[in-house]
């Protein structure tokens, strides 16, 4: 039995700014995701998918609720303490790669910063360490010297993915890493994910709101309506078999989209 | 990078020729008899004839343009009538108090404009925030010259500011005597500075690159010096270009309340007396200066943001490229023609 890598609690976030007014975006929310698993989120736009992302990466605080990483809470600690509780073992790639990159640094430069950060490897086995991520990204070693801008929004969604796996963390929040880009390369970084996965094993929350995206790479999948999780199950009986009728619509719309 | 900066010195070479061009023009252009003017209206014809003569203004426009580039070419910029003296030479004495007066002005802006934005920043809109800007805009409205005026009452003295004058230049001592009037300057052009950098540092906080680095865990300092403010810097730098050529003309006012006997004061003296060929000469310099100044503003951000960088290769490429093509359509045409 695999042990839980995240478990999220009765999770209640809130973007209101008056006290008295509560306006949930997350609510009662509660899912967990086990070693080397990969759980795919779905929901229609505003359902709350990347506010969870952000929540369980430490951007947002929730009003209520826990988040356990590796049995530990992450609750009431400090950005700073939670990167220390979980040594930094929790990485997000974005939506849009051309943003997710510091403009005037070399995607060398931006592969090697966690290894600076995290003080294990000296130069020599740094600089070994980001050519070896480039080669399993699919890039030659050139590219370390090029800017973000020289790359195509495909290569640098590779980047970010080895950007955020190069420290080995246990958990990836991919925040619909996919849908920005064309279907050709689509299939590239869904491909490399899957490499990445048996190279290096790592758990993933994969956001997107395409159900083709999920079935292809998840194992699981959850159903997120209006801040809540309204299904939760196998990829496969959730496509065959899908109890909630905002699961079936979904399934639906997606059959219908891709006639 | 060498065909960049290439480029941009033709341009200043270009830029400087157009703007004594216009200098030039601009005291041709003045109505009545330059030599008239100089001398008063009871000098007789013979002397004002006399001076004509002497400053060639008898000759056709095409030589005076020739006359008047060649003895600038050689650094003869003409002999003030109200001193007796060379312009070069007044010049050369009166600039050092001028410069270091707008880089002592520039050195406060810059370390009151670092620090003040980043508070501000770190929390848009709040209390501090409100603060700052407000205080910062309120010196901005107050003219250089009087806010020197509130400075001398705060600090109870003009002591300081005749010092400024009555000594001569050295280092020591200017650091000493010229911070009153420097920080005038100083607190007047501060809000631009502050707000371009504050307005920078909040867009580029919201990107997804700082998330990135934040959940990689880099530091809170790490996070702002290393990625945001140097992610900030271009339109800081672009602001602080222009401000630097602003504290040059503020200068000039604040020169006349603390008696520092620099450019502005030579120019006032020189409007007054009627000096032309001293207000030609100081009015290019400090053309020559503001110039000079963007020339610098333009390679330090060409040299710190890459894109920059990249965007002037493509524009070499794109003309090169243009170039091509119209030699290969004159070749093709050529050949079409035998």
């Amino acid at each position: 039995m695999k042990n839980n890598i995240l478990e999220v609690k009765h999770l209640f976030v809130d973007y209101s700014v008056s006290k008295q007014k509560t306006d949930y975006v997350l609510r009662d929310l509660s899912l967990n995701i086990v070693e080397h698993e990969f759980l795919g989120l779905v929901g229609e736009s505003g359902s709350g998918k990347s506010t969870l992302a952000n929540t369980i990466a430490g951007f947002l605080e929730p009003v209520e609720g826990e988040i356990f990483f590796r049995r530990n809470s992450l609750q009431n600690l400090s950005f700073k303490e939670k990167i220390k509780t979980t040594n930094a073992g929790i990485q997000m790639v974005f939506q849009d790669p051309y943003d997710s990159f510091d403009p005037i640094m070399t995607i060398g430069e931006q592969l090697e910063e966690p290894l600076i950060i995290q003080d294990k490897l000296n130069k020599q086995n740094r600089k070994n360490k980001v050519f070896e991520m480039l080669h399993n990204i699919g890039l030659v070693e050139e590219y370390a010297n090029r800017y973000p801008r020289q790359l195509s929004g495909g290569q640098l969604q590779r980047v970010a993915i080895g950007s955020a796996l190069i420290t080995e963390p246990d958990l990836l929040l991919a925040d619909e890493p996919v849908s920005s880009l064309d279907v050709s390369v689509q299939a590239q970084v869904l491909d490399l994910l899957q490499d990445l996965r048996k190279k290096i094993g790592f758990a993933c929350l994969f956001i997107s709101h395409d159900l083709s995206v999920i079935q292809f790479l998840c194992d699981r999948i959850a159903v997120l309506n209006q801040g809540t999780i309204v299904e939760v199950g196998k990829v496969d009986e959730i496509f065959d078999n899908p109890q909630n009728p905002y699961t079936r619509q979904l399934i639906e719309d997606s059959e219908f989209l891709s006639i | 990078m060498t065909r960049y900066i290439v480029k941009k010195i033709i341009d200043m070479i270009i830029t400087i020729f157009i703007i004594v061009l216009i200098v030039f023009a601009m005291f041709e252009l003045i109505p009545g008899n330059p030599a008239r003017i100089m001398l008063g209206m009871n000098a007789s014809n013979a002397q004002v004839a006399a001076l004509e003569a002497e400053l060639g203004l008898d000759k056709s426009i095409f030589v005076k343009i020739y006359t008047y580039f060649s003895d600038l070419f050689n650094g003869d910029l003409g002999f003030s009538f109200r001193f007796q003296r060379p312009v070069i030479e007044l010049i050369t004495e009166a600039l050092p108090y001028t410069l270091f007066l707008a880089l002592y002005a520039f050195f406060f802006i810059i370390i009151l404009a670092i620090p003040l934005a980043i508070l501000a920043a770190r929390k848009p809109n709040s209390k501090l925030d409100n603060f700052i800007r407000i205080s910062s805009e309120t010196c901005l409205a107050i003219p250089p010259f009087f806010m020197a005026i509130i400075l001398m009452l705060i600090f109870r003295t003009s002591q300081l500011a005749l010092q400024g004058g009555s000594v001569d230049f050295d280092l020591n001592n200017a650091f000493q005597s010229y911070w009153m009037p420097a920080l005038a300057i100083a607190l007047s052009r501060l809000a631009m500075a502050m707000e371009f950098l504050r307005d920078s540092i909040i867009e580029q906080r919201e990107s997804d690159y700082v998330k990135t680095a934040i959940g990689k865990g880099a530091s809170r300092s790490r996070v702002m010096f290393f990625h945001i403010f140097r992610n900030s810097l271009v339109p800081f730098i672009t602001a602080l270009g222009l401000i630097l050529a602003e504290v040059f003309s503020g200068s000039i006012i604040i020169e006349q309340v603390f008696l520092i006997p620099g450019l502005g004061r030579s120019l006032v003296t020189a409007v007054e007396a009627r000096d032309f060929q001293l207000t030609q000469g100081i009015v290019l310099l400090i053309a020559f200066i503001v110039v000079f100044v963007n020339f610098c503003v333009d390679l330090i951000n060409q040299f710190i943001d890459p894109r920059i960088r990249e965007q002037n290769k493509k524009l070499y490429k794109s003309r090169n490229t243009f170039f091509l093509r119209m030699k290969n359509q004159a070749n093709l045409d050529s050949q079409k023609k035998r």
